[in-house]
Parts: structure tokens; C-alpha cells; sequence
């Protein structure tokens, strides 16, 4: 699974998450990127073809977004991208976007950990 | 032999054609040897010809034995580097200190997370070690993949516009003074004061005399006082703010004269390396909100502190706030403050009718207490409050929480506290291009990063009223705040121009206004001679949702580039793979 991670919340969070001693699985591989609204739909693509299993970008909660519109901006992209997977015949629950703060480290195993991640995360967003 | 020969300068030239990477892992005091196999680290990386070294180094966040180890790193021929240890805020300051004596390009490095990401959530050694090696190998890709960058400084302005003259304005501008900048005061109003030297009584309640507002009057007093000396501080009244462009450093900013004088509508250009926004929205006394219409017998906070400065004060007075929607604890302090002159001066008798009091600022609980002790009433409705007019007197009609009975009242006068705002602000907000607006007519869009005095456009600050912070010392604060702010960003008189801002490929762009649009900067503009959009490398914030959103793909963020973050996700070999796209 290749996470495209916020370095203001997500990042801060999987290392909370390493400190507590949190065990996720070991194929979980943290892309640290600047704001969550860098990640565009041909890294997450490029993602699933170099072989990830599931790519997910985790950001700042889209209302206290360090770059204001980011998370907001990439959590409807990546919902976009999603129902295209699923146009073009891919299991579109392999990509999704979830919104974490720094100290939130359950959250993070929480979302690196579920098979059905984007079900997974529409149930917590709610 | 000469094969081996042949292979060396094969790989020695590959080296220099590549830069070969060098590779410094912390084992944090040996401490981590448990946890992570370093010495198996050193043999599989070491094999790599992309790595020119791997070195181990005890201490990263100790900068002289760091620097000692990355010469060693160095020595091998590396131009480029990988550092893994912990989460790199633990030793950023003394890498960075090290890196700057060796020299190291800021873009040619990166760091991995070995020790968080990796040793300490797989309990397997076996396991750690092996993601270990993963994320250092895709580093070592993602900073082949890298470019230098360039960062430097250049010349700004040190003089500041400040827009209002209420009490953060005042005290912005003496502070920025007194730091050595030139500030020019723009104020829609001719006297300087604002609202708390309108009405000094209601913020009696900062001041450790009770029930004295000459503390407050001669606080704002002194403030215009060296204003009104200071050289280097120019004040301009009765002027309005018409646009603000360009970056921080230098802004460019219009202002028009909206007073009686000959001056009128004359339009005035004012350079400046910050700005600061203190002017609050226009607040109107909300007495229609009333029911029962207007009367002479319901008037407004403004109107009953007349009546006690004439010493005209009817004996039953109600004081009605919250009728329309919950006001502020500005108005909390209005409401108490005004009472308490009732009491105190003129023995009057006085209810409070209100939802809730808000008490959040300092002073304003033992104000409450104060004026209870006094003897004033305090009502929570359950209901709203009407209010009927009949005769020479205003009759109330609530519901206690206690009593489940509507009850009915009648005073001389009732006084109406609710405020609503008139917008005042919309046209100043429209004067900076690309500022987002708050609620409730405030500059200053709700984020918890931007608090407290920051907008979303860089070098445009805003304290006060401007953002809804209207309680006394609380806006002081906000004026030395932002003084220390700006004294950081423009105080030696050069601003930092980032070299990791970024950059758009004039040839690709095809000027669609995407990025215009989604900055959250306000820091592209449109280069008329290139053709091009153009991304101001004082103003962006390297958040990179410019290149995400760009159609033509025109745009990258150096350090994180498409190359870089392909090459970081897509190191390990293609396999299991059902997808294939065209970079």
C-alpha cells in the first residue's frame, strides 16, 4: 500500500503511530509530500502501476487544511478518479482519501489498516 | 584482470555521470542496532552502484559529529544524499548546519524515516530492515530524480500601510515605530480612537479601578499622542483603501480621499513591504430586532451611555440582548459596563435580559460578578423576550427557567444591545485581490493555521476588529503581534526568495486561469510579456495544489516534481502490475 502522506498531519501522525508502538503492515510505504493537494490522479495512478495494492492519500481535515484548500481540493479529485477506476472496470475502493490530524495516530493505523479502506473512511468521515 | 579493469572505469564513470548517492543512517547512539540490522543495511545498500557509501554516524543531532561523518560520506564521491534516522524535525537545525559546511545544494538531499516508519512499528527485526532498505532505495531514485535549488534573499520595503485607526491600529503602529518602520495609518474616520475611544466606559472593565474608563481614555490618549509625534508615522484620514497588488515587500496599494476637503476622490499610490488590515466591520444597533417596532422608549447601548454622560437616567431600565441571534462578549462588556454606571451613579434599578453571558476576557467575569453584587437582575428567557410598548411605559414579557408561567414587566425604558453587522468590510476585502473572507463579514478566513493575525495572503495581516476580535486588550495584543511578525519578515530590509517555489514552463502553459484561481496565495499572477503565468517566489508557500491542478502540467513544485514522486513510488521493479500510463 503506498500512502501519499501530508507532512503537517499525516506524517506527524504515522510517527505518533511509530512512537506508540502501533503496528501496521510492513508494505505500508509513506510518500511524505507537502500538502495533500500535490498529490494529483497521475501519482496515484502511477502508484497502482508500479504494483501498490491500494494508494492512499491521507491530508489535513479539509476544514483546517495548513494550504487552506488542499485536502478539499484532492479529496473531490480522488473521488473523481475513483468512479473512473470503476468506469474503466477497476475496483475503485483501491484508491481513497482520508483526512487525519497530527495527533491522531489511531486514525492512521485505523485507516492504513482496513482491507475496504475508502468504505472504511466514508464511515469515519460521517 | 583487464575485465575487472574495464568494469571499474564502467562503474567509476557511471558514478560521475549520476552523482553518485552517499548514504548516512543514524543508529541513535547504538540504540537502535536492536531494532534494525545495520551492518546487513551497509552490505545490500554498499552493493548498489547507484550508492557510493553507506555511512553509520551515532549522534544525527549532534551537527559536529554529523558533519564528521558526512565528509566521510563525501569523500566517496557523493554529490547527492539520503539520510535516514528518526522523525526529521528531531535533527533538522543540525544536519542543516552541517550541510551547509560541506557545501550540500538543498535540493540534492533527503531524508527517510527509519526509525518510526520503520523500527519501532515491525517488531521484526527482519521485517524493519527490510522496509528500511525499500524507502532508502526509493530515496535514493526520488533524489536522482532531484534538481538543485536556488534560494537567496532580496532587497523589500521596511514601511508598512496600516488600514484603521481603532486600538490595534494605534498600537500596531507605535510598535512598528519603535522597530524601526515606517507606517503609514489610512483611516475612513478623521480622529483616530475607533470605537474604544467613542465609548472608554465600556471597557472600563480591563482596567484594575472599577468603574473607571479615565484609564482607558488616557491609554488611547497616549497612544494617539505618539502618533501624532512620531516622524516616521504619517497618518491619513478620512481615506479609504481602493486595491492592493503585488507581493510581499512591495505591495502596491491605491487609496482615494472620501472626506469633505478639496482633496475628495483624489486617488494617492502608497509602496509598502506589509499590510495591515485593523478595521473593523461597520456594527449597527440592532433595536429593530425588537418586536413591537421603534419607540422612544427603546434606544441603544450608544443611546443610554448618552443619557448617563447627561445624567438623565430613567429609574427602571431593561437591558434586552440576544433577541435576534447570540451577540459577542463585546457586547457582554457593553451590557454590564452600562449597567453598572446605572447603579452605581444613579441608584438605578436594572434588568438584564439575555441569553447567555459571555464572559471569555479578562476582567469581564468579575464585571458580571461586580454588577450582580450591585443588585442588577440577570434573566435567561427561556422564550424570546417580547417587548410591547403601551403608554408611558415598555412592558416585558418572558418565561423564567424556574417559573413556567409567562411574566410580564414594565420599565421606563428598555434598551436594546443586539448589533448586527452592515458590511463594512466587503469593500476592503474586494480592495486585496484573492483574500478570503471569514465569517460574519471578518478578513480573516477560518483556519486554525492562519490565527492569529495571519490571512491567506502572505504579507497582508490582519488584528482587531478586522477579524472579529474586538475585545480591548485582546486587539492590543493583536497589534503587537503582527508588529513582531512583520519585523521578522521584513526587518533586515530583504525578504527570502525561495528557490523551491513554484515554477511554471512557460511553453507548456497555455494561460487557462487554473492556477490563478486555485492559489490559495493569492501568489500567481499572469506575465503578459512571457504569456505565462507566473508564480511570485516571496508569496507561494510551496503547497504544490497549482502543479496538482494544472491542466497543461506545466507547473512543478521543486523538491517534489512528478519525476521525483514517480521516481520515489515506482523504485521497486514492475510486477503484478495491471496498469500502465504514459508519463
Amino acid at each position: 500500500m503506498t500512502v501519499f502522506a501530508c507532512e503537517n498531519s499525516a506524517v506527524p501522525a504515522a510517527d505518533q503511530a511509530g512512537l506508540n508502538g502501533y503496528d501496521y503492515a510492513a508494505e505500508v510505504e509513506i510518500v511524505r509530500v507537502p500538502c495533500a493537494g500535490r498529490v494529483d490522479s497521475m501519482a496515484v495512478l502511477s502508484a497502482l502501476e508500479k504494483g501498490a495494492e491500494k494508494v492512499l492519500v491521507l491530508g489535513c481535515h479539509p476544514e483546517s487544511c495548513k494550504y487552506l484548500t488542499g485536502s478539499s481540493r484532492t479529496a473531490a479529485r480522488i473521488g473523481r478518479l475513483a468512479a473512473m477506476l470503476a468506469r474503466a472496470g477497476y475496483d475503485s475502493s483501491r484508491v481513497a482519501f482520508g483526512g487525519i490530524a497530527a495527533m491522531e495516530p489511531r486514525r492512521f493505523v485505523d485507516y492504513v489498516g482496513q482491507n475496504d479502506v475508502r468504505e472504511h473512511i466514508e464511515d469515519r468521515m460521517k | 584482470m583487464a575485465r575487472s579493469k574495464d568494469g571499474d572505469t564502467r562503474r567509476a564513470s557511471r558514478l560521475t555521470e549520476r552523482d553518485g548517492v552517499g548514504i548516512l543512517l543514524c543508529d541513535c547512539g547504538g540504540g537502535l542496532q536492536k531494532r534494525l540490522d545495520f551492518k546487513h543495511l551497509r552490505q545490500s545498500l554498499g552493493a548498489s552502484e547507484k550508492i557510493s557509501a553507506v555511512v553509520v554516524c551515532p549522534d544525527l543531532c549532534d551537527s559536529d559529529a554529523c558533519l564528521k561523518k558526512l565528509k566521510a560520506v563525501m569523500k566517496s564521491g557523493a554529490k547527492r544524499l539520503v539520510i535516514g534516522g528518526c522523525a526529521k524535525e528531531h535533527y533538522e537545525h543540525a544536519v542543516a548546519d552541517a550541510l551547509e559546511a560541506i557545501p550540500m545544494n538543498d535540493g540534492l538531499w533527503w531524508t527517510v524515516n527509519i526509525v518510526e516508519e520503520c523500527a519501532l512499528v515491525h517488531g521484526n527485526r527482519r521485517a524493519a530492515t527490510a522496509k528500511a532498505g525499500r524507502r532508502i532505495l526509493a530515496a535514493v531514485e526520488r533524489v536522482l530524480a532531484a534538481g538543485p535549488i536556488q534560494s537567496g534573499k532580496k532587497t523589500a520595503r521596511r514601511n508598512v500601510v496600516v488600514i484603521g485607526t481603532g486600538i490595534a491600529g494605534l498600537q500596531a503602529a507605535v510598535i512598528l515605530d519603535r522597530l524601526g518602520h515606517d507606517v503609514s495609518l489610512v483611516s475612513r474616520d478623521g480622529a483616530p480612537g475607533g470605537v474604544a475611544a467613542a465609548m472608554p466606559e465600556v471597557f472600563a472593565y480591563t482596567g484594575n479601578e472599577p468603574d473607571d474608563d479615565s484609564t482607558v481614555s488616557r491609554f488611547i490618549e497616549g497612544l494617539v499622542a505618539k502618533v501624532k509625534n512620531s516622524k516616521s508615522i504619517r497618518l491619513l484620514p478620512e481615506t479609504i483603501l481602493t486595491s492592493i497588488s503585488s507581493e510581499p515587500g512591495d505591495f502596491a496599494l491605491t487609496a482615494s480621499s472620501n472626506g469633505d476637503s478639496a482633496a475628495n476622490g483624489r486617488e494617492s499610490l502608497l509602496r509598502a513591504g506589509a499590510v495591515v488590515l485593523a478595521q473593523g466591520s461597520n456594527h449597527a444597533s440592532n433595536t429593530q430586532a425588537a418586536a413591537g417596532g421603534s419607540s422612544l422608549n427603546i434606544i441603544d447601548i450608544p443611546g443610554l451611555l448618552a443619557m448617563i454622560r447627561l445624567g438623565n437616567v430613567p429609574q427602571n431600565i431593561a437591558i434586552v440582548m440576544d433577541i435576534a441571534n447570540e451577540q459577542d462578549r463585546t457586547v457582554t462588556a457593553q451590557v454590564f459596563s452600562a449597567a453598572e454606571l446605572a447603579v452605581d451613579r444613579y441608584g438605578a434599578r436594572v434588568t438584564v435580559f439575555c441569553n447567555n453571558v459571555r464572559v471569555a476576557a479578562c476582567g469581564l467575569e468579575r464585571l458580571y460578578r461586580r454588577t450582580r453584587n450591585a443588585g442588577v437582575v440577570v434573566i435567561k428567557s427561556v422564550k424570546k423576550p417580547a417587548i410591547q410598548t403601551e403608554g408611558t411605559g415598555v412592558t416585558i414579557v418572558f418565561e423564567d427557567p424556574a417559573i413556567p408561567v409567562a411574566l410580564s414587566q414594565t420599565f421606563d425604558i428598555v434598551v436594546v444591545a443586539d448589533q448586527r453587522s452592515t458590511g463594512g468590510n466587503s469593500r476592503l476585502a474586494q480592495a486585496v485581490a484573492g483574500l478570503k473572507q471569514g465569517p460574519d463579514d471578518g478578513l480573516q478566513y477560518d483556519n486554525i493555521w492562519l490565527s492569529p493575525v495571519l490571512t491567506n495572503r502572505p504579507g497582508v495581516f490582519v488584528i482587531g476588529g478586522a477579524r472579529g476580535n474586538n475585545e480591548y486588550r485582546e486587539a492590543l495584543i493583536d497589534g503587537t503581534t503582527v508588529a513582531g511578525e512583520i519585523h521578522s519578515l521584513l526587518g533586515g530590509g530583504q525578504i527570502e526568495v525561495r528557490g523551491d517555489a513554484a515554477q511554471v514552463d512557460s511553453d507548456k502553459c497555455v494561460l487557462c486561469l487554473t492556477c490563478l484561481r486555485d492559489c490559495p496565495h493569492g501568489a500567481i499572477r499572469i506575465d503578459t510579456e512571457k504569456g505565462a503565468a507566473s508564480v511570485s517566489t516571496v508569496s507561494c508557500q510551496r503547497c504544490g495544489i497549482c502543479a496538482a491542478e494544472c491542466p497543461a502540467r506545466a507547473i512543478s513544485l521543486p523538491r517534489f516534481t512528478d519525476e521525483q514522486i514517480v521516481a520515489e513510488v515506482g523504485w521497486k521493479p514492475l510486477q503484478n502490475s495491471k496498469f500502465k500510463i504514459q508519463l
